[in-house]
């Protein structure tokens, strides 16, 4: 609470802060402090997406992920700051005003986004973990610019039931924190099947899921088309090095390609905002939410006035696309050949890794003979943190080019972990991606490296 | 001029009764009619959340779910009922079932629809290429039936004769499972929006634009509703929503099409149908052509409610969370082996070995609800204990003539009096419990074995139906010593005081000179009986005590 008290104000991480948070005196995580991202339900405090519409929205429930915590003694300490309703890189966009980053207490710079909120939280000392959601990179770019670990998990393995969607082929619920012992425990008591989720992984779909492999000697992919223009010499250096020290410790690295990558982003672009504009079609502010004094006249003219004025320019932006990309003829032309896109990719992942997809039911490059791999290593980012007001220079699409990234994981639904890789320009962040299902396979991954990273700097 | 008219229209149907042919006039353009229908399934569950569905009388807004009202972070699950009654309906209008179905959202903001969009199915529907079969006495009135049946037994031409050959396929094109709407009601300036509708499970039912009568559309929906009760799909019921039909009016396979909404009931939408068609025909008469709209009707003409020309874009898209149905062929059988048998196989049946009911009282049979049912277990009944043909076509008499007879007598009476109360009840029977069906046969099976008249069977009868207790705690052997309907006894009394009374006649008889005077005697026997007992047992005792004498 004192760090709240303390780092809230400038980083200005939490929307709302619990006035007396529960600590429970049982649980496997009582007396460990949470922040929850805000377009996550929770039956007290507000729940807002960092939005104008729901600026005095309360759940009248808890979202599965806040209710499995809470049975565990959880103390939820505050609602995390994000862009809204999960559209951002930077977590400028937001009703409530943006998110220092607080690595930087002097000059005011972004945290990533659009769970900028969790990532400084958990950055600041505010919480031990917080929740966080990613659609295409929202945990895993933040966490990468605030220096913490951040889990997005395989798509299916955590509910989403009580999770605001803003587009839920691709929404996960995603985990950071600075303790990844504190993570693999978070993962494990939330990783469970929920009827109330139509697309959570069923039970006889888990059995199928197989365990991590022990660690003996693994294989690391390096996928060249990971290598975008614009990545940093910082980055790179730390990429190689990763590699260098994995072959040092007796793994193997091969480089490999999965040419469907250059088509993900246009992809992800076509089909996240189509699915935003939909799931945003409710906030009419009929029923709940905020409404325009003039739609409540008698000549009111309903929905324009109210959403022209809650919904920020981001939203407006990406729901203006989605809503082209629906309209019938992008439907056929673009939306069709997105979600082949999609399979395409998730089939070429498929090739590359050893482990048979229990969703898709491909077989892994074993059915080829050939030795797959067992991990790929990327960069989550392709530069360190910039200040805001760099930010306001570039242009809106300039932001969607560093999602090229972690989009791909999410449109194929595998796990992916984001570690901060220390080097003598700060910390990268660098993420681990597994075939699906294998979400402890990547933390043990994790662990191994980040303690390969203590050990390097020891001195 | 093309104008036709209500009365033209009636030659044209009396035309239809005698040749295959739908308009007097060759030179009328043609008539064109496709349906939509919405059909509320009958699940205890909403068909995305676990709400238990509302009755017209459930306060507004009392049965929403989180899901029904759209708050964030609420998603769908899908009611396994509402896909089994579907796929019910499916298979019962002999479609094609998809082994593959999906849900789309189709976008549109109205405040009675809470997520801005409906969940229903676009692209992949539940079934396709279904069809309902309208028999010739779905396609005309219970009045035009007798002339109907009449007509066909006293002709010989081959034309008029078949009137199976009178029957029209309509095609179904397909059925989609999708949520309904909440409902907007409107005072004033202000609308009040009832979210108790909304998340309904509903199939839409739409045919090919076959349908040339505005008679036949009617014919269809009916057919459509008995159908659907009878498999226990829906009510079928315009009164309570529960059915609503649009129809699709234009003239020429070519011309535009004008959709009327919201017909409350088979006769507006006949009505509807001929005004619709009347106002296209002036339309294009007076020069003018005919514009795609939707139109209202106000029980004598349609109105353009709004031209469509600016057509919506719904915005399909696939509902990105709920799973893709994958239907096994075991599953689609185990579904069809769960249907009771449908009224047209149920009429080709009663109309064939061992059966042999006349049509027309099949036709009576399959129109009333459980009826046929409750006279196969007669038969059944029946048949078990003898063969003799007589006593076989005994059971459909008892049922159609005495049992529905009465009931409907008895319904009559009770809706006389409640019509001046304002509640008339002409609701369906448990003829089960009326009079079980065991019952009935063992009374068919009494005047077969000569325990009982016919006569007096019917007066048990009447008896047992106006006196449950008596149905319920009694044989037929107590009730006919009880009541004394027995052959015996005083039989025995009655002929020999008629031998009393007519010494003279009895001489002639018995002295051989007038035989045939016994005639005269079992009538007086059975007049002094009442009836109740059988001439032939009559003739014997009194045989038996003239040789006595």
């Amino acid at each position: 609470m004192e760090n709240i008290i303390k780092s809230n104000p400038y980083s200005n991480a939490l929307i709302s802060t619990a006035e007396n948070p529960q600590v429970a005196q049982s649980g496997a995580l009582a007396g460990i402090a949470l922040a929850v991202k805000d377009n996550i339900c929770t039956n007290e405090m507000h729940t807002t997406c960092a939005s104008g519409i729901l600026e005095t929205f309360t759940s009248p429930f808890d979202a599965t992920v806040v209710d499995l915590l809470k049975q565990e003694g959880v103390s939820i300490v505050g609602k995390a700051n994000l862009d809204e309703f999960g559209m951002g890189s930077d977590n400028a966009n937001s009703w409530f005003g943006p998110v220092f980053n607080p690595l930087y207490p002097d000059e005011p710079h972004t945290p990533g986004g659009s769970s900028g909120g969790s990532a400084a939280a958990v950055a600041a000392d505010m919480c031990h973990f917080a929740l966080g959601t990613d659609t295409g990179g929202s945990v895993r770019y933040p966490a990468a610019q605030c220096s913490v670990i951040g889990l997005k998990p395989s798509y299916g393995l955590i509910s989403r039931h009580g999770v605001i969607a803003y587009a839920q082929s691709l929404d996960t619920v995603g985990i950071l924190t600075k303790d990844i012992d504190l993570l693999e425990k978070v993962f494990n008591i939330l990783n469970k099947y929920d009827p109330l989720d139509p697309t959570s992984l069923t039970p006889h779909k888990r059995a199928k899921l197989k365990p991590p492999k022990p660690h003996r000697k693994l294989t690391f992919g390096l996928v060249k088309e990971y290598n975008i223009k614009g990545i940093s010499e910082n980055v790179k250096m730390a990429w190689s090095q990763i590699m260098d020290e994995l072959i040092k410790m007796g793994h193997e690295v091969v480089t490999c390609s999965i040419p469907a990558i250059k088509n993900a982003l246009p992809a992800y672009y076509a089909i996240a905002p189509a699915e935003a504009s939909s799931n945003f079609a409710r906030f009419d502010g009929i029923r709940y939410g905020s409404r325009a004094p003039e739609d409540r006249g008698e000549h009111g003219t309903l929905y324009a006035p109210t959403r022209q004025e809650y919904f920020g320019n981001e939203v407006k932006r990406r729901m203006w696309l989605g809503t082209w990309n629906l309209s019938t003829d992008a439907f056929n032309h673009d939306y069709i050949r997105s979600q082949k896109i999609r399979r395409i990719l998730q089939e070429d992942f498929d090739e590359v890794f050893n482990r048979p997809n229990v969703l898709s039911g491909n077989e892994g490059q074993k059915a080829n003979d050939e030795p797959g791999v067992d991990f790929i290593i990327a960069p989550t980012s392709n530069c360190a943190p910039y200040p805001l007001s760099k930010l306001n220079d570039s242009a809106p699409v300039d932001t969607y080019l560093n999602d090229v990234l972690t989009v791909p994981a999410s449109l194929t639904g595998i796990p992916s972990l984001n570690i901060p890789w220390k080097t003598k320009q700060g910390n990268v962040g660098m993420q681990i991606m597994g075939q699906y299902g294998d979400d402890l396979g990547v933390m043990k991954v994790g662990r191994l490296l980040l303690d390969k990273c203590k050990e390097l700097h020891q001195d | 001029m093309l104008r036709i008219s209500r009365d033209t229209k009636i030659v044209a149907r009396v035309t239809h009764v005698t040749k295959s042919r739908t308009y007097a006039t060759s030179t009328a353009p043609k008539l064109v009619v496709g349906l939509e229908i919405h059909t509320q399934l009958l699940t205890k569950r909403k068909l995305f959340s676990s709400t238990t569905v509302p009755s017209l009388s459930t306060t507004p807004n009392t049965k929403v779910s989180y899901f029904d009202a759209a708050l964030p972070g609420t998603q769908p699950r899908l009611n396994p009922q509402a896909l089994l009654l579907a796929l019910k309906a499916a298979i019962a209008l002999r479609c094609d079932v998809k082994e593959l179905t999906a849900f789309d959202r189709k976008h549109y903001f109205y405040p009675d629809q809470p997520a801005g969009y409906q969940i229903t199915q676009h692209r992949k529907p539940l079934a396709i290429n279904g069809k309902l079969k309208l028999n010739w006495w779905d396609l005309y009135s219970q009045n035009e039936w007798p002339a109907l049946l009449a007509k066909e037994a006293n002709t010989d031409s081959a034309d008029t004769r078949d009137l199976a050959s009178r029957s029209i396929d309509v095609p179904i094109l397909q059925i989609q499972l999708e949520q309904d709407t909440g409902k907007s009601t409107y005072h004033g300036s202000e609308t009040l929006v009832d979210l108790n509708r909304t998340n309904m499970p509903l199939i839409e039912i739409v045919t090919a634009p076959v349908i040339h009568t505005a008679s036949h559309a009617a014919a269809f929906v009916k057919k459509l509703q008995t159908l659907l009760k009878r498999i226990g799909v829906s009510t079928g019921e315009f009164e309570s929503g529960a059915m609503r039909v649009d129809v699709n009016v234009s003239i020429g396979e070519d011309g535009e099409r004008c959709e009327i909404k919201n017909l409350p009931n088979t006769s507006s939408i006949e009505a509807a149908i001929e005004a619709e068609y009347n106002r296209q025909v002036e339309l294009v008469g007076k020069g003018g052509t005919v514009e795609k709209s939707t139109m209202g009707f106000d029980g004598k003409k349609t109105f353009i409610l709004r031209s469509k020309e600016n057509a919506v874009d719904y915005r399909y898209m696939p509902d990105p969370e709920l799973p893709l149905i994958r239907l096994s062929k075991g599953t689609l059988l185990k579904v069809r082996d769960s249907l009771p048998e449908l009224p047209d196989k149920v009429f080709s049946r009663l109309t064939d070995d061992p059966y042999y009911v006349t049509t027309k009282d099949a036709l009576t049979l399959i129109h009333v609800a459980g009826l046929s049912d409750y006279y196969f277990e007669v038969f059944e009944r029946v048949s078990e204990e003898t063969e003799d043909a007589k006593a076989l076509k005994q059971p459909v008499n008892w049922v159609v003539n005495e049992l529905l007879g009465r009931v409907r007598k008895a319904d009559e009476a009770r809706a006389a009096e409640s019509a001046e109360s304002g509640e008339p009840d002409l609701g369906a029977h448990d003829y089960n419990s009326i009079y079980p069906p065991a019952k009935l046969a063992e009374l068919i099976l009494a005047v077969h074995n000569h325990q009982l008249t016919l006569p007096s069977a019917r007066l048990l009868f009447q008896h047992f139906l106006a006196n449950p207790e008596d149905l319920k705690n009694m044989t037929i052997e107590q009730a006919i010593t009880e009541f004394e309907l027995g052959e015996s006894g005083d039989v025995v009394d009655a002929c020999r005081q008629v031998i009393n009374e007519h010494e003279s006649v009895v001489k002639s008889v018995k002295d051989g000179s007038k035989p045939g005077s016994i005639k005269f005697l079992i009538g007086m026997v059975m007049k002094a009986t009442q009836g109740r007992i059988n001439p032939a047992v009559i003739e014997r005792q009194l045989k038996t005590e003239m040789r006595h004498m």
